[in-house]
């Protein structure tokens, strides 16, 4: 059960600065808000939702127990306003995914539920809460679409305008990631459990017998990530290669997040959460 | 105690391939020119962004497996070593000069340890022979062959052929390293069942099956033929009848003599 507090955090508490202000400039454009939403709301219904009803278990305290249950914490961390129904879907890649617009729903692949300890799937479904929170599912869809647009229909005519544009959507939503990259780590309750889900996603699997990863090791590898960009192939390869990902590199990532855990706005986050966590006792 | 030379386990097919290649004069300068200062960099920013890169410091075992067989195989300079989630049961090279191993997770979650020292080997055996080059030739020709004013199977169907005599020199690789045949067989098969199943299949009875696939002819003959041409990798039964064969002609005998 959600305890949803007026005064606790809100996602513009602990967005990224780029996210939230490219997000401020699309809120303005007149008409999106209504009419996509309106739009994307009925085919993701329509088309995505029924496909996941019938195929995903959803999880409720019955089905997923444990899942439930760390899932309620996310939601009270985030002091989430509604509850987004939660499925788990039957399949060996280490995946997850938010969408849908007035009724959305979160989707966490099998995988990662047998394998994530409390803490990394704490911080995964805090992610996935994060998108939702900070309402990227509906420009996530409106960037893919305009994509679709621009290099379609629109290249014809202006080229590098399109190209502009497209390029300036991938980059949003890359920073739209660190915001709920955020997310994942209030919902997780600290670093750690952020850091070693990105770990897991880049490969750490069930490889402990031989390989001891921690953050220390992740730094080190980031400087050698900034050394492979150093040269002037590097940077171009570097940049063509950064301009069309909808994410940013895993290992910017975890740099992105143990700089944001040493910062003043991380831990006037956290004192929030701790305040009304003891007053609920 | 001589190091494993590349002769004692090339298949011949592939030895004649790379020599081939190695004729060209200049070929093997402009291929590690292109090499560095494309995938190289690319690799590497690639890697070091999205896979975990293994150090001695934090996977110490396995990287003593590696140190380990570059010191049998005579390779001077350990390559980097990522680790990427995966779940086929393999290893990727990439880069001339600066080679870069890729291992998938499956590999150090399912193999068992004395096997699996045996199975990284063979990355280090095929940096030592120089199918580095053989591997960039083939990631060229996919890439550009269509933009040639040539068939592209032309280059494609030699270099899928290259591609599966390697497989080949890796098992007898192996087989220099390890000694142990049955280890040998038992990694061919790696995969094609839940390990606690293929640790119950015995040596003969793969061998067997091999043999069967063998004596297929007629029209499946031909099927068979046809099927493998676009194969990067041969089938498990070729690989065990090959490597079987290897060791009944006395070949192994004689390369291990040969490095004692």
């Amino acid at each position: 059960m959600i305890n949803y507090h007026e005064n606790g955090i809100k996602a513009s508490d602990y967005e990224y600065s780029g996210d939230r202000e490219a997000l401020i400039a699309l809120k303005k454009i007149p008409v999106i808000d209504k009419l996509l939403s309106a739009y994307l709301d009925f085919t993701i219904k329509s088309g995505m939702f029924v496909q996941v009803q019938q195929n995903c278990f959803r999880v409720t305290k019955e089905t997923y127990p444990r899942v439930y249950e760390l899932y309620q914490i996310c939601l009270n961390r985030l002091n989430m306003k509604q509850e987004p129904s939660l499925y788990i879907d039957l399949n060996y890649e280490y995946n997850a995914y938010a969408t849908g617009i007035g009724s959305p729903f979160i989707v966490v692949n099998s995988s990662m539920v047998d394998d994530c300890t409390d803490g990394e799937l704490m911080a995964l479904m805090g992610h996935e809460l994060g998108h939702i929170n900070s309402s990227h599912v509906l420009y996530h869809n409106l960037a893919r679409n305009l994509m679709v647009l621009l290099t379609s229909h629109l290249k014809a005519l202006a080229p590098l305008i399109s190209t502009g544009t497209v390029f300036a959507l991938f980059d949003w939503q890359r920073k739209s990631e660190y915001t709920a990259d955020r997310a994942g780590m209030i919902a997780a309750g600290g670093l750690q459990p952020s850091v070693d889900l990105m770990l897991r996603l880049m490969g750490k699997g069930e490889v402990q017998k031989y390989v001891d990863l921690s953050l220390d090791t992740a730094m080190k590898q980031y400087q050698d990530f900034n050394i492979s960009k150093d040269s002037f192939i590097g940077k171009f390869l570097y940049v063509t290669q950064t301009a069309a990902m909808g994410h940013p590199w895993s290992i910017q990532r975890i740099k992105a997040l143990s700089d944001w855990s040493k910062t003043e706005n991380y831990a006037g986050v956290v004192s929030e959460i701790q305040r009304l966590e003891s007053a609920e006792g | 105690m001589k190091v494993i030379s590349p002769e004692s386990y090339l298949f011949p097919g592939d030895e004649e391939a790379m020599e081939a290649i190695n004729k060209i004069p200049q070929l093997s300068k402009v291929l590690a020119f292109i090499s560095k200062n494309s995938i190289e960099k690319f690799y590497s920013i690639i890697f070091s962004s999205s896979y975990i890169k293994l150090t001695s410091a934090n996977a110490p075992k396995l990287y003593h497996f590696y140190e380990e067989a570059a010191e049998a195989f005579g390779l001077d300079q350990l390559p980097e070593i990522y680790l990427r989630r995966g779940y086929q049961y393999k290893t990727d090279v990439v880069g001339i000069d600066n080679p870069m191993i890729l291992i998938n997770t499956s590999v150090l979650e399912d193999i068992p340890e004395e096997m699996l020292r045996v199975f990284l080997a063979s990355d280090i055996a095929g940096i030592k022979a120089g199918h580095n080059k053989m591997n960039f030739i083939r990631l060229l020709c996919d890439n550009f062959a269509d933009s040639l004013p040539i068939p592209k199977q032309v280059l494609t169907v030699p270099l899928l052929m290259w591609s599966k005599q390697k497989y080949y020199s890796y098992d007898r690789a192996r087989m220099m390293y390890s000694h142990d045949k049955d280890m040998v067989l038992r990694l061919i098969g790696y995969g094609e069942a839940p390990p606690d199943i293929m640790e119950r299949v015995t040596p003969d009875e793969r061998i067997q099956q091999g043999m069967e696939f063998l004596e297929i002819d007629g029209v499946q003959s031909i099927a068979k033929s046809i099927l493998t041409m676009s194969e990067a990798k041969p089938w498990n039964s070729m690989r065990v009848i090959e490597f079987n064969n290897w060791i009944e002609s006395g070949m192994y005998k004689i390369g291990l003599e040969e490095r004692i």
